[in-house]
């Protein structure tokens, strides 16, 4: 278990270094940042200082290790619109972020694990089309739809939730209903497919033939089985919204780390944006490596 | 000790398909998306017959006249005009061509690549796997939504632009099946029949492997036209999209966006063609999925 | 004067939806089974001898149905009890072990977790006083260092090691009855042997009865008291062990025991003889004998009516139109 985890943080932290030259090469493939730095009014000789002073005019890879190192040493760059260092700014935002997507994925599987177990349970029944249903509508459905969509209904007309800002809990309602609804339909499908498969597993039989009452069945012996899937998905779900808050922010006005990110490229704020992206990227990777460490948990096959 | 019997039930028999097809509901739920798909691509095609006016004229003096189920409704603007005036039935129908243009677009540039990809590593193994598996999952690692911001804001919003990008980084489903599949396949029989046969790898990729998955890669073609529509929605939503002024049903929605309190039907309707689009999709490739994989629907 | 019969089954019946009709998968099968009897039904895959034997636990798959005239364990009225009161019945009194020891226990808990959990679904007892009862009954199947392997995962365990678990776990409360589905089939055939003397050595000690479920004709002979031959859903003949081999009356069982090679008898290099065609359809009704079209003795009026039983004497009844002076081929 020791050496798996191991290989698994390892190749996890390749992976990040991987992503953040990846998005640096990206950047620099669009186009000149000086230019984009230098801004709509600014001059040929405006871009050649910011080339200079940033040191565009290095070759990428020198750039790009310079830019590594420093951020090992906790040096994320300093930021051009806010003229402070990026990991102050970063850090706050960030936080706001986390939480809403904390609160989000425990919103989505608190909605999709049921419905998918009932789906599977009782397959094929009027409720099995329902939860499908809901499933197939909510992967159509975009995000920023639904969010406003819930704004008119819960804001406008019917006056219950704020409509934007980040103050209180009650501001969190509405985000927090929008990313879940983003992550819950492969959820839902996941949950419902492998509960589906484990119930006509061998040893559900052998539990039934020894007398097991179903719902012990159903909730210890098949879902202890089923739900190793979903820790992984969840995890990679997690990672998707929040580069989804992207939208979501943006709607609801919360300050978070998806909205500073939209501002900081329309900014053309270069170093908030690499930031942000290595970030993202990062908490994706970890997450998506403890993920696999809690699998191999909770099922004794893979510890060896 | 064993004798003979042999199962009299046929289940890939072509009238045990189809009665399997019947009985199945899911069916109802694909014919429901061919129509919608097909209402709405018809929608699109016959644009200039739908619409009587040119989505790009603004009527200042009629601006946000409300559609024709609300008071106040203007008889020539039968879903109402937006800010500027524009008519909002004529944008939403050249919307369509946008979305659908660009979907397809997309996902046929993803196609190229995530194939390309996934079948190299399949085929190839070693090192070509290692390298290509790490790119994949590089990819699913990158916040995509602010890579295509940047590269947009960047490159600057064209038509081509967002194209590119999306194609650029939609690829991975393509590449993680292809993948998967050429790899099964690798050793079958049938291809060690092919190369003993004397046939080159390129000759076995084209003649042998890829068409016993073309089935499965039209079914996430579909759905990745589906995830397409709705990342360029995004985009245009945060406005790093399709440039105005062509008609863009996630920016239509952005724009609507300050009209929410007494003009909503702006963001409503644009957003549920997105959703009834999208809806449409997703049902056709579900269904096609039950077709060419029954055993695969659970 | 023999005692009322431990298990009396009457005209059941299984039927299955599919997508072509209704499979009659059991058409009307009657036998019974006195207590610490064993009893083999024997058949080719098809024949449904498997869901027999899940119709009498409850455990039908949820597209079949069974009915039945009479459907009585120990007294109880099996078609009479709800699902709860089967539950309290499985795994208690009326156990059951399948062929599949591969994939039969659950892979994410240990061993003694589910072993204990069965014992503690059924009696009033604390964890250790059940795992002291699976160490016990571990020991007793011929498992060694039993403390260790109750830790285990299943992953961590051969075929053979597993299926003897599981009838471990199928003992644990003393059934009355246990119902093997082809218990040996999966495993290696010096493991068979043995198994199956295991649960002989056992089914005496406890005093229960055994049905056993198997393709096998070579196997049942040491461990049977009496045999059902099973075809295409029917019981064609049901005798005692010796009379079955001995004097065989259905042309069925009689090609059955053909096809069997015999050390010292059947010739080293030639070809074991076979029953010709193939087993009819299950789907729809039948007229007449399922066999008919394979038979060797076959005459129109096999294929007009349902067959009766008919009676060979000294309880041996089988399913023919033609008497038993007609079907002899071995001196009796």
């Amino acid at each position: 278990m020791g050496r798996y985890a191991l290989k698994r943080v390892v190749s996890a932290l390749l992976l990040a270094l991987f992503v953040s030259f990846l998005s640096y090469v990206l950047v620099y493939a669009a186009g000149d940042p000086a230019v984009a730095m230098a801004g709509e009014s600014g001059t040929a000789a405006d871009a050649e200082r910011m080339r200079a002073a940033y040191g565009f005019d290095q070759p990428i890879y020198a750039q790009y290790l310079h830019w590594v190192w420093s951020a090992l040493h906790g040096n994320l760059g300093h930021s051009l619109y806010f003229d402070q260092p990026v990991s102050s700014i970063l850090l706050g935002r960030l936080g706001i972020t986390m939480t809403l997507g904390l609160s989000a994925i425990v919103f989505a599987l608190v909605l999709s694990l049921p419905l998918g177990i009932a789906a599977a349970r009782w397959q094929a029944s009027a409720i099995d089309q329902l939860v499908r249903a809901v499933a197939v509508g909510g992967q159509a459905m975009p995000s920023f739809w639904l969010a406003l969509l819930l704004v008119i209904w819960l804001s406008v007309t019917y006056p219950i939730l704020p409509t934007s800002g980040s103050e209180s809990w009650r501001h969190f309602v509405m985000p927090t209903i929008t990313l879940g609804f983003f992550a819950a339909p492969a959820l839902i499908r996941l949950t419902r497919s492998g509960m589906i498969q484990v119930l006509d597993a061998d040893y559900i039989r052998t539990a039934r033939a020894m007398g097991i009452p179903g719902r012990r069945v159903l909730f210890r012996y098949a879902l202890r089985n089923a739900v190793i899937p979903v820790v992984s998905l969840s995890a990679s779900q997690f990672g998707y919204m929040l580069a989804g808050s992207v939208v979501v922010e943006t709607v609801f006005a919360i300050h978070g780390a998806g909205l500073l990110a939209s501002e900081s490229i329309k900014r053309a704020d270069l170093p908030t944006i690499q930031a942000l992206v290595l970030c993202f990227s990062l908490i994706y990777v970890v997450l998506t490596a403890a993920a696999d460490l809690v699998n191999a948990w909770l099922d004794p096959r893979m510890r060896g | 000790m064993s004798l003979l019997s042999r199962e009299r039930t046929d289940k890939n028999h072509p009238s045990n398909l189809v009665r399997r097809l019947r009985r199945s509901a899911r069916h109802t739920s694909f014919m429901l998306g061919v129509l919608i798909l097909a209402a709405i691509v018809v929608m699109a095609v016959a644009a200039p017959l739908i619409a009587h006016h040119d989505p790009y004229d603004q009527d200042l003096a009629n601006r946000l006249s409300p559609p024709f189920w609300l008071d106040g409704a203007d008889p020539d603007h039968w879903l109402g005009t937006d800010q500027l005036g524009r008519d909002l039935l004529a944008r939403l129908v050249y919307g369509a061509r946008v979305s659908l243009g660009i979907g397809f677009a997309a996902m046929l540039m993803s196609a190229m690549i995530g194939i390309t990809l996934g079948t190299l590593a399949g085929y190839f193994g070693g090192w070509v796997d290692v390298a290509i598996s790490f790119l994949i999952t590089a990819r699913l690692a990158l916040p995509v939504i602010l890579v295509a911001l940047a590269v947009v804001a960047l490159a600057g919003a064209s038509l081509g632009i967002v194209i590119l990008v999306l194609g650029g980084l939609i690829w991975d489903r393509f590449a993680l099946v292809t993948r998967a599949s050429v790899q099964q396949l690798r050793n079958a029989e049938f291809v060690t029949a092919a190369s003993l046969q004397g046939l080159s790898p390129l000759q076995i990729l084209f003649e042998e492997i890829l068409p016993n998955i073309v089935n499965s890669l039209i079914v996430i073609a579909t759905l990745e036209v589906g995830a397409a529509i709705i990342f360029e929605a995004a985009l245009s939503f945060l406005g790093l999209g399709v440039p105005p002024p062509l008609p863009s049903w996630g920016r239509m929605v952005a724009e609507g966006g300050s009209e929410i309190m007494f003009n909503s039907w702006l963001i409503t309707i644009p957003g549920a063609m997105l959703f009834l689009l999208v809806l449409a999709i997703n049902l056709v490739g579900d269904g096609l999925r039950d077709i060419v994989s029954p055993d695969a629907r659970n | 004067m023999a005692a009322s019969p431990l298990l009396e089954v009457e005209g059941l019946f299984v039927e299955i939806d599919t997508a072509d009709g209704v499979l009659h998968a059991v058409r009307g099968i009657d036998f019974s089974l006195q207590a610490g009897e064993t009893l083999c039904i024997v058949g080719e895959s098809g024949c449904g001898k498997s869901l027999t034997a899940l119709a009498l636990m409850g455990l039908l798959p949820r597209r079949a149905q069974r009915r039945a005239r009479t459907l009585c364990f120990d007294g109880i009225d099996l078609l009479a009890q709800s699902p709860a009161a089967m539950r309290q019945l499985r795994g208690n009194r009326l156990s059951m072990i399948f062929q599949e020891p591969m994939t039969s226990l659950n892979p994410a808990f240990t061993v003694g977790d589910q072993i204990v959990d069965v014992m503690r679904q059924h009696r009033k007892v604390t964890r250790a006083e059940a795992h002291d009862h699976a160490l016990h009954l571990f020991e007793r199947v011929g498992i060694s260092a039993a403390a260790a392997r109750l830790r285990q995962y299943p992953h961590e365990l051969s075929g053979g090691l597993r299926q003897r678990m599981l009838i471990a776990m199928a003992l644990m409360c003393g059934p009355r009855l246990l119902l093997a589905d082809e218990p040996t089939t999966a495993l290696d055939v010096t493991i068979q042997a043995e198994l199956l003397r295991l649960l002989a050595d056992l089914q005496k000690e406890f005093g229960m009865a055994l049905i056993l479920i198997t393709h096998d004709l070579g196997l049942v002979s040491r461990i049977a008291d009496r045999i059902a031959v099973m075809y295409a859903g029917e019981i064609v003949e049901t005798a005692g062990v010796e009379m079955l081999f001995k004097d065989p009356m259905h042309p069925y069982t009689q090609g059955l025991l053909e096809c069997l090679p015999v050390p010292g008898a059947t010739p080293p290099m030639g070809r074991l003889p076979s029953i010709p065609g193939i087993v009819p359809s299950l789907i729809g009704g039948r007229q007449g004998c399922g066999f008919s079209e394979r038979c060797r003795y076959a005459m129109p009026e096999c294929a007009q009516h349902a067959i009766a039983l008919r009676d060979a004497g000294r309880q041996h009844d089988y399913r023919c139109v033609r008497p038993p002076e007609q079907n002899r081929t071995r001196a009796a």
